[in-house]
């Protein structure tokens, strides 16, 4: 057995994470740390220390790996045209969640107390939010973000029990932007042989 | 020791699993590019390819691992 580390127990916090947000939407935004802190890493360090040690989601992915029918994926889930596309998908979707959150505050569309699974379920959540306790759109920032961390975490869920444990790591867009960060930062530098 | 793990830097997504799952801790991510494995290190287990989620990982037999 390799010794435990604390960081091998981020995965508590990405439960954690998810819990609070049933209860109140605002601790959303808590999760920009699991947005901000790899590219961190990635753009000073240069590593990707964030995916290797202290990514909780990875590691809630590896520690229900028990449930998992553990096959190969197909090739094309590395592929570097699916990688980056599921990048570019992923990265317009964002970008829409904050055009949302910007007509809200802009006072064009009127907060949502819902959030959208797969871009396309919405489910009331209403509960988790007392209208009025902050601006419309931080509120309106904390739904659709959240909703974006369940649903790649629900698609994360899927190719775990489908494929092997973390197969979800293989195109994550966190991992793909910081692989691409850490090989530009890299170039000039001498390949290793 | 006869046989060798060989990442393939192509494909690999510098995940770290193979470095978490490997017992001999031959394996690294060099610059979060890909992983990298310590030939002198690495005891050809291939419990590090049975765990890559892309699937990358190939065990050659040292003679013709170059
Ligand atoms: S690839 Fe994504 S889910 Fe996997 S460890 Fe990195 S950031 Fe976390
Ligand atoms: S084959 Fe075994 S010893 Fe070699 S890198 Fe993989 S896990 Fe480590
Ligand atoms: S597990 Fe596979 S994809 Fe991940 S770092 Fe190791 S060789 Fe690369």
């Amino acid at each position: 057995m390799k010794q435990k580390h604390w960081y091998d127990y981020l995965w508590i916090w990405t439960i954690l994470f998810f819990a609070l947000g049933f209860f109140n939407i605002l601790f959303a935004w808590l999760g920009m740390n699991d947005f901000l802190v790899p590219l961190v890493i990635a753009i000073v360090g240069g590593n990707k220390a964030f995916c290797n040690r202290y990514c909780g989601r990875g590691q809630l992915f590896a520690v229900c790996g028990k449930c998992s029918l553990k096959k190969q994926a197909p090739t094309w889930i590395a592929a570097k045209w699916f990688r980056y596309g599921f990048l570019v998908f992923f990265l317009s979707m964002f970008g829409n969640m904050i055009f949302q959150t910007y007509l809200v505050a802009a006072g064009a569309a009127n907060l949502k107390e819902a959030i959208k699974l797969l871009w396309m379920f919405r489910v009331p959540w209403g509960w988790t939010y007392t209208a009025g306790t902050v601006a419309d759109w931080i509120a309106q920032f904390s739904f659709g973000f959240y909703s974006l961390m369940l649903t790649s975490t629900m698609i994360g869920f899927i190719v775990n029990f489908l494929f092997k444990p973390r197969t979800w790591c293989s195109f994550c867009p966190m991992g793909t932007m910081t692989q691409i960060l850490c090989k530009i930062k890299a170039k000039g530098v001498h390949d290793h042989v | 020791m006869k046989r060798l793990a060989a990442p393939d830097r192509k494909v690999c997504v510098a995940c770290g699993v193979c470095m978490k799952a490997c017992p001999k801790n031959a394996i690294s991510i060099y610059k979060g590019c890909y992983a990298l494995v310590e030939e002198a290190t690495c005891v050809g287990c291939g419990l590090c390819a049975k765990v890559c989620p892309a699937g990358c990982i190939v065990i050659h037999e040292r003679s013709e691992a170059k």
